[in-house]
């Protein structure tokens, strides 16, 4: 050790000791973490639809820690740039990664060489919310059910088509398609709002879509939403029936978000995230605010979240082989 | 009455003092850089767009668009009193402007030209109301074919009203759809051009491409030129009010210009310079004595500055109806508005009814202002040609590297920015416009996707192109512009109308 470094040392002793006695005392434990901005990272550019999602957890969470949180959106390549980014992030709780965590599971088969090993560099500290996705109708079509429109589609063989807008479109298609056993063609769109001409005009018998699209469309009149793909019904829609319930999957195919944290970060830290989350996400304003997007709170311990993002990433190396997606990159 | 209560809603929403604020700062911001020469609508618009994201989707257009037509306003400020075009649009204003400056009118040239381009902003105000909604009912209809035969037809015009040869335009637009492909394919996933490189995967940012070619490459271009004399005319500013001779002669060539910048406006491609040239030619076509213009003639002001502004303003038509930017400005207010979360097209009209007729009362509110503004200001804006641009210039560097950088924190995005501004400047030495190549950029990949989306639902068979009514009416047109651009005699006007 250097001389000025000693000297440096000596200087710093008595605040190490003043630090540590604080320490001890169960009131200056909390302040440990936080004490400093905690980041929020969003993988969509602002203004997007995900984007909108993370800026209301960052008002909601920002009071709770007496510091202030800050939104960086890392967008690109489909979410992995911020993925990639939380993974290398410093793991010390001030690097969130708040997002699908269903998306960032996915990463790991959508992607031929995925940046990171999710698995094993990212850890879910705090669940927020689970969504299915939507097999939708024209509003004047005569199909009231889900079975009503696979009659149909059996009837109508190979010149059937449906529009997806997303990987996960995509899945949930696929797996219709093989439970039903009907062979309609998909034609992916950009955007989910890009099909609903096509949808309207008949080109299209029916679409595969995410529940913010589809409530709005419901609501509107434009479309009805026959099926979701989670295994059970949810609270936000709870007369949807589900695709298990009609007999055509046992997948539950589910979209759900999360506050996530580079491997490595602290339990205190982990565990603190958790404690906001949970006071936030359990408030009634969000479970109302949640709903309009189709889904419900997701309420689970960081132990549990983890388990269930462990998970996911095996389901969709599944996922992918039934619905043959050709992984990207 | 329909319009009336969807003006009503639009004044509503538009009406609010921070969308009256953000109108009057775009304006304020329009007017300076039409004023000031080498800076025009698309860098600043380029280089604004950062800051749109943290406002609220109204705002952000309405101060947008306010920047768009109060650069039309500025540029003609600084043609007629320093003879320098502020903006291209203004280029023949120039003419018959400044020489009625140097008589002693300068004051009768800006007020008629103030007073001309407010009509033909409330004209074209009306044009909208009349036109939008029934070309949003039309673009309803639309499925994957039909847009697929919009875009050739847009791409095809732009190649028509592109400056300089055709040849090159074509090559621009050719580089666009190029550029356009990089990233991964919507239909199988696959990742095109991206080299291994993940920024890639999306495709090519918008953002570093327009500040790179239009921001940076401006300002190269104007640090080539040594700072030129600049013979302003301050004197003689008594008598601002036009007489009644003058009214008389330019309340005719006002009307003609509002109407045929209106019409050009709204077709692809057009916009705001190709209407000021028209409305030029037209009147000197049409005056008894031909000769009087080019010496002070007030037909040759009023005409192109009313035609540039109903331009201006119509030129929103295709874009806020079909989600087909007619120019490169527009592209960028597409840009704007798919950064906010809002696909341009019919669907904006029915789902965002207070943003839609929000931004068109806007306008409106935006030309008023415009001539409030200008009238007495004139004296400050020709001070302001007197800054130095070696303190200009590097400020609006900064807000370039600044605009790009807060997009998402990726250092990577400067190399990009960097890349387009070299690219942008070899163009230029080329006599390369970069326009049609922004147009193609944009158009592009939706082309693509639409074609292979309508091969997919045909299950491969093109003719689904000629059977939908739509797509086939859209391809006839496409081939009469074709046939247009071969034609010789064509090729001909072509080249004098931008000789003018």
């Amino acid at each position: 050790m250097s001389i000025a470094m000693q000297s440096l040392m000596r200087r710093l002793a008595p605040a190490a000791i003043l630090a540590a006695a604080l320490a001890v005392s169960p009131g200056a434990r909390a302040q440990q973490y936080p004490n400093q901005d905690i980041h929020f990272i969003c993988v969509f550019p602002p203004g997007s639809g995900a984007d909108v999602l993370v800026r209301y957890f960052a008002e909601k969470v920002r009071p709770l820690t007496g510091k202030n949180v800050i939104i960086e959106n890392r967008s690109g390549a489909g979410g992995n740039i911020g993925i990639e980014y939380v993974a290398r992030a410093k793991p010390d709780g001030y690097t969130v990664l708040v997002h699908g965590a269903s998306g960032v599971a996915a990463s790991m088969s959508l992607f031929k060489n995925p940046p990171v090993d999710v698995g094993k560099t990212i850890q879910v500290a705090a669940t927020i919310n689970r969504q299915p996705f939507m097999v939708l109708v024209d509003a004047k079509s005569p199909h009231k059910t889900l079975a009503d429109l696979t009659a149909a589609m059996k009837a109508k063989g190979d010149k059937a088509s449906y529009a997806t807008a997303a990987p996960f479109g995509t899945v949930v298609g696929e797996v219709y398609k093989l439970g039903a056993g009907i062979k309609a063609r998909e034609v992916t769109y950009k955007n989910a709002v890009d099909s609903l001409n096509e949808q309207l005009s008949g080109v299209l018998d029916y679409s595969v879509h995410d529940p913010v699209y589809a409530m709005a469309q419901q609501r509107e009149g434009r479309l009805r939403i026959l099926a979701v793909s989670t295994a059970e019904r949810l609270k936000a829609n709870p007369d949807i029936p589900t695709l298990k319930e009609q007999g055509v999957s046992e997948l539950n195919m589910m979209g759900w978000w999360a506050a996530m944290v580079p491997a490595g970060t602290p339990q205190p830290a982990i565990d603190q995230i958790n404690k906001w989350f949970m006071q936030v996400v359990g408030s009634d304003e969000t479970r109302e605010f949640l709903a309009k997007f189709g889904g419900d709170q997701l309420l689970l311990d960081s132990a549990k979240g983890q388990d269930l993002f462990l998970k996911e990433i095996e389901l969709w190396r599944e996922f992918v082989k039934i619905s043959k997606i050709e992984p990207q990159g | 009455m329909d319009i009336l209560s969807n003006l009503a809603t639009g004044f509503g929403a538009a009406g609010t003092w921070a969308n009256l604020g953000f109108a009057l700062i775009g304006c304020l911001l329009g007017t300076l850089i039409g004023v000031l020469p080498g800076i025009g609508p698309i860098p600043t618009i380029a280089i604004l767009l950062p800051i749109t994201y943290g406002l609220d989707p109204l705002s952000s257009l309405v101060m947008l668009a306010g920047i768009y037509y109060g650069a039309a306003y500025g540029g003609s400020t600084t043609s007629i009193l320093v003879n320098m075009p502020g903006e291209a649009s203004s280029i023949v204003t120039c003419i018959d402007g400044h020489q009625m400056a140097k008589q002693g009118r300068a004051g009768a040239a800006l007020a008629v030209s103030a007073l001309g381009s407010f009509f033909a902003g409330c004209v074209g105000t009306l044009f909208i109301c009349a036109f939008a909604p029934p070309l949003a009912a039309i673009a309803q209809q639309f499925n994957s074919p039909d847009y697929f035969s919009l875009m050739v037809l847009g791409l095809v015009t732009a190649v028509v009203l592109a400056h300089g040869s055709v040849v090159k335009a074509i090559a621009m637009i050719l580089i666009g759809l190029l550029l356009g492909l990089v990233g991964t394919d919507i239909n199988s996933g696959a990742t095109r051009y991206t080299f291994g490189v993940s920024v890639l995967w999306d495709g090519l940012d918008f953002l570093p491409m327009v500040i790179g070619m239009f921001g940076v490459v401006e300002i190269v271009k104007n640090l080539e030129q040594p700072d030129t004399h600049r013979d302003a005319i301050t004197a003689k500013f008594r008598d601002l009010w036009p007489k009644v001779s003058d009214v008389k002669d330019a309340w005719m060539p006002v009307i003609r210009g509002t109407l045929l910048g209106s019409i050009l406006g709204i077709l692809p491609g057009g916009g705001a310079v190709l209407a000021s040239f028209a409305a030029y030619t037209v009147e000197k076509k049409m005056a008894k004595d031909p000769s009087r213009f080019g010496k002070g003639a007030i037909e040759g002001v009023a005409a192109p500055e009313s035609a540039n502004n109903a331009a201006s303003q119509t030129s929103f038509i295709p874009l806020l109806t079909l989600g087909l930017p007619s120019n490169a400005i527009m592209a960028l207010m597409m840009g704007a508005m798919m950064i906010q979360g809002i696909q341009p097209g019919s669907a904006v009209m029915t789902s965002r009814p207070d943003l839609f007729w929000g931004m068109v009362a806007s306008m409106w509110i935006g030309n008023l202002m415009l001539v409030v503004i200008n009238l007495p200001m004139i004296g400050i804006w020709v001070k302001l040609l007197s800054m130095p641009y070696r303190f200009l210039y590097p400020a609006i560097l900064l807000f370039c590297v600044i605009g790009v950088y807060s997009t998402n924190n990726n250092s990577v995005l400067m190399l990009f920015t960097a890349g387009f501004a070299l690219f942008g400047y070899i163009l230029l030495r080329f006599d390369c416009e970069p326009a049609p190549m922004i147009l193609g950029f944009i158009l592009g990949p939706l082309m693509e996707e639409n074609l292979r989306r309508s091969l997919v639902l045909s299950r491969g068979d093109p003719m689904i192109f000629l059977q939908r009514p739509i797509s086939a009416i859209l391809l006839v047109c496409t081939a009469l512009v074709i046939a247009l651009i071969v034609l010789p005699a064509f090729r001909k006007t072509r080249e004098e109308a931008f000789q003018e």
